[in-house]
């Protein structure tokens, strides 16, 4: 299961607890058209080009970015400091 | 050695078993005996810093993060796929950081045995200000 929304929590000195989220499906909105593009100039090298274009590399590495959307569920991140609790969580 | 292997022995001695049925149950006796590393499956590398109590007693600080382990793993997937030309660039500024590594060996067979290190892997630094924990559960 992909990765879905991104928690935030951020407590200041004077103990005011701030809360947001970021829906990830914003971002795979935008990267959608952009993913279906590089896949088809992908496709297009993969026919037409010798295999060894540096480009191919490249267009791997961004077609490869689900699989870091997918593994990152989970991922949690507290930082305590003088300043501030910053938490992050990642669902 | 173990009581498999004195069996099979016993038994090619008796000539129960030929040289070569002997072989194969002593080379299935081996992967028994071998610890199976999969079983040690982490799902989370966790990195942990917590502070030491200042003179006025106060803990300033702490760092709690827990890594998927599949993220680790897409990471080195990820970092396989960088085009020669880049690895050489990234290559050659490690160098200059006095980091000797080629990220050439990112093959698919060195990412699978890495991340069987990395889930038997335990740092403690326990330094003057903190106690810093890096391990796997």
């Amino acid at each position: 299961m992909i990765a879905m929304m991104i928690f935030g929590q951020v407590t200041n000195k004077k103990g005011k607890l701030i809360k947001f989220f970021f829906p990830l499906i914003i971002l795979y909105i935008i990267l959608l058209p952009i993913y279906l593009i590089v896949l088809i100039v992908y496709l297009f090298f993969l026919v037409f080009s010798d295999g060894n274009n540096e480009a191919v590399s490249y267009l791997k590495l961004f077609l490869n970015l689900p699989s870091i959307f997918h593994s990152m569920r989970d991922l949690e991140i507290l930082v305590k400091n003088k300043e501030q609790n910053i938490k992050l969580i990642v669902k | 050695m173990s009581d498999d292997k004195i069996k099979i022995l016993e038994m090619l001695s008796s000539g129960k078993i030929s040289v070569e049925e002997a072989v194969k149950l002593i080379d299935v006796a081996e992967e028994k005996q071998t610890p199976n590393l999969s079983a040690f499956a982490s799902k989370f590398l966790y990195v942990t810093v917590e502070p030491k109590e200042t003179e006025e007693g106060k803990k300033i600080g702490k760092v709690f993060v827990k890594v998927p382990f599949a993220l680790i793993k897409a990471g080195f997937n990820i970092a396989g796929l960088i085009p020669k030309a880049a690895q050489d660039q990234i290559n050659e500024g490690l160098k200059d950081q006095g980091m000797n590594f080629d990220f050439s060996d990112f093959k698919p067979e060195n990412i699978q045995d890495l991340m069987t290190a990395l889930e038997l892997l335990t740092v403690e630094v326990d330094n003057a200000d903190s106690y810093i924990k890096v391990f796997s559960k």
